[in-house]
């Protein structure tokens, strides 16, 4: 159950992830092209830094739970291992 | 499963019931006055006053989310009072509240790489859980006071136990300001853990390019973690009552407020505090 549920938050937290990082790319590129330039070269630029590291973010998330996920198979192993001999 | 309780607890029982139907009937027939477009016509709108100082969105606030706030801090601090002498043989309330504060300082433990952090992160991570706790099960599960506002922010009718009462943190404001101050607090660690200069250089990693994409990063956090438990229990607020409506309060709610106000509560303090711990240990590492 706890295991399941695990893994549709790690779903549920990549989309977040990504998600929120274009919007507040979005969000600091329309009010620094507001107070600054007011072309809007500025805002599109920080939306593209936005979904570059939603995606960054979000695959380090990735890559951080799948190695979480290989220590415990690993412990899962030994646990296993040392049984037998036992 | 046989129950053994005593006459007291069952007297209380069976009062708590005859009030509930009480209420449950008397709910049905109100509400079955109610035209269907009447009954859902102001929904999700909030009280809102206006202040005289400040301007725009800042000069705006919502009183019952002010009063709930206090009122869910009162009981906490009560609860807090009444177990200040822990009894070296436990009595089951207290046991039930040492084996919650075991279950968040184990995930700390775990979780935070200096052990100078511990401590002060458990106290954080704790009242968190169970201020939230506090606030999404008032908010998902217990009929009480409500009020019901027009699209202006003015009160148009108060509602007394036919809608749940009104949760701090079906409000982002009470949300934005938990997730900020994570946000905060985990920055000030990490400072005072790595010292200034290394936790500056954490920004510029792993190349100096990276910084905006870093800086990103780190804002979006507070707003993902703030935006996932308005959702939730805001939703849940609201299907409670849009389902409570339609089954007339009565035959329905136990499920109802089981699923959207006992399980989602309790499941999503608990995701929050969990996000808290990380970003904190996620700053410190």
């Amino acid at each position: 159950m706890r295991q399941g549920l695990s893994k549709y938050s790690i779903v549920m937290n990549f989309g977040v992830t990504v998600v929120s990082n274009i919007a507040v790319g979005a969000f600091l590129g329309y009010y620094i092209d507001k107070w600054t330039v007011k072309n809007h070269v500025v805002f599109v630029i920080f939306v593209l830094l936005g979904v570059a590291s939603g995606l960054y973010n979000g695959f380090k998330y990735l890559l951080k739970e799948a190695d979480k996920y290989d220590r415990h198979d690993k412990k899962d192993a030994e646990k296993h291992n040392d049984s037998r001999r036992d | 499963m046989k129950l053994s309780l005593d006459r007291k607890t069952k007297v209380l029982l069976v009062v708590f019931l005859l009030i509930y139907i009480v209420v449950g009937v008397l709910n049905a027939i109100y509400l079955s006055k109610q035209s269907m477009g009447e009954a859902f016509k102001n929904v999700a709108n909030r009280w809102v006053v206006k202040l005289p100082f400040g301007k725009g969105i800042f000069s705006r606030i919502n009183p019952l989310t002010i009063f709930m706030t206090w009122a869910v801090m009162l009981v906490v601090i009560l609860i807090a009072y009444r177990f200040k002498n822990p009894k070296l043989i436990p009595d089951r309330k207290q046991s039930a509240l040492e084996s919650l504060m075991e279950f968040v300082y184990q995930m700390v433990e775990d979780a935070i790489p200096d052990q100078r952090f511990v401590r002060p992160t458990f106290y954080i991570a704790c009242t968190l859980f169970v201020f939230i706790v506090f606030c999404n099960i008032l908010g998902g599960a217990i009929p009480g006071v409500s009020i019901e506002a027009n699209a202006q922010g003015n009160i148009e009718k108060i509602h007394l136990f036919s809608d749940t009462w009104f949760s701090p943190t079906a409000d982002i404001n009470t949300n934005a300001f938990l997730a900020v101050f994570v946000f905060l607090i985990s920055q000030v660690f990490a400072i005072k853990s790595k010292g200034f200069k290394a936790w500056a250089k954490t920004w510029f990693e792993p190349i100096p390019f990276m910084f905006p994409m870093n800086v990103i990063g780190e804002l979006s956090k507070p707003i993902s973690h703030s935006l996932r438990l308005f959702g939730n229990i805001a939703g849940g607020a609201l299907l409670t009552y849009l389902l409570a409506y339609m089954a007339k309060y009565l035959f329905l709610p136990v499920i109802l407020w089981g699923f959207f106000g006992l399980f989602v509560g309790v499941i999503q303090a608990l995701v929050f505090t969990v996000l808290a711990i990380a970003y904190i240990s996620s700053a410190l590492s």
